[in-house]
């Protein structure tokens, strides 16, 4: 109950108005918790983009895979981790994925 | 000692720590933060000169003293970068620059709306504290748009780290500005035990709190930012990829 007693304020409206300066204090604690919010959130959105276009690589690489045989996405890496990439930095299957990105038609 | 550096700088490795201990780090902010805020709102008495508004310096204070952190943080990542080229450091010092000139422009937001009252007048430009703050946000904003200009990512990145090396003397100009010229802006309080002033144990204490807090926000947000990075930067990278593939 002391806790309750330590509280400088005797009603909500006391409380709201901040011995007058209320626009002040509570335009800095807005600013404050916009502050927060706002580079919180911006980088979880980006976040779940970035996750949605990796998804979308890893599938489409795996369709070419299933329809011409070609490398699948992981093996993809492998041959770049290990160097095997033609001057463009690109495997021909890469390439292939690239180009066949628009008839694809991914809607989700 | 040079494995685990090396280590330090891997993208995967800070991946896959920072996963594991991003929620416990979101805990700890919210729980810091929260208990500041409710403290600063409910709890602290007013001060027997400003009232109720030395409650904005709780927060005026934590993020402006934080704010200061960033370009001794830049520089180290980008003497990193320049000397053992570790990719994470520059990913960091990238993200960095945005998120303190978020914290320089809260800065000047929350002191204004404070000199306000206080002062009798919003913006001053004969106040050292006041300018050097000013110049330190577009300091921070010409390194974000210096990365942006530049396409290639090893020019930017020594760019930006040259910048932020000698972004550290405004730094200096910014702690010591209130003390080489006595203007408007008072220097920092001396911790005082009296209750009832707003440098009394409540507020310090209220505000040290505050202080952690900001800290641990500016590294939840730095490391979600950075994160994303990575998986921009290491999309085609074979862990990332064993990754995206293991969710389903």
């Amino acid at each position: 109950m002391d806790l309750i007693n330590a509280i400088q304020f005797d009603s909500w409206a006391e409380f709201i108005d901040m011995g007058g300066y209320a626009f002040n204090v509570w335009a800095v604690y807005g600013l404050f918790a916009l502050f927060i919010a706002v580079n919180i959130l911006v980088p979880l959105r980006r976040r779940s983009a970035l996750l949605r276009d990796l998804r979308r690589r890893e599938r489409i690489e795996n369709q070419v895979t299933r329809n011409s045989g070609s490398t699948p996405g992981v093996q993809i890496a492998k041959a770049e981790s290990r160097g095997q990439l033609d001057e463009t930095g690109e495997t021909a299957s890469q390439r292939a994925v690239d180009t066949r990105r628009p008839q694809q038609g991914d809607n989700s | 000692m040079w494995l685990w550096f090396a280590k330090l700088g891997s993208p995967k490795w800070f991946y896959e720590l920072s996963t594991k201990w991003l929620p416990w780090l979101v805990v700890a902010t919210v729980l810091v933060i929260g208990t500041a805020t409710v403290w600063a709102l409910l709890f602290l008495p007013p001060d027997y000169q400003q009232g109720y508004t030395s409650r904005i310096l709780v927060v005026h204070v934590a993020v402006a003293g934080t704010s200061l952190a960033f370009f001794p943080l830049m520089a180290v990542a980008g003497t990193i970068t320049l000397v053992w080229k570790m990719k994470l450091a520059d990913m960091v010092a990238k993200n960095a620059a945005a998120l303190g000139a978020w914290f320089s422009f809260i800065t000047l937001a929350t002191g204004s709306i404070w000199g306000s009252v206080s002062w009798g007048t919003w913006w001053e430009w004969s106040d050292s504290r006041l300018v050097s703050m000013l110049f330190q946000f577009f300091l921070l904003l010409g390194v974000v748009s210096l990365r942006s200009a530049l396409e290639d990512t090893d020019k930017a990145a020594k760019a930006c780290a040259l910048l932020s090396i000698v972004g550290c003397i405004n730094v200096v100009i910014i702690k010591y500005s209130v003390e080489w010229w006595n203007t408007l802006h008072q220097p920092a309080s001396p911790v005082s035990l009296q209750s009832g002033s707003a440098n009394g144990p409540e507020f310090w204490i209220a505000t040290a709190l505050m202080i952690l807090g900001v800290y641990l926000f500016l590294s939840v947000s730095l490391i979600l930012s950075t994160r994303n990075e990575i998986l921009q930067r290491e999309r085609r990278a074979l862990w990332v990829k064993e990754m995206i593939a293991a969710e389903r």
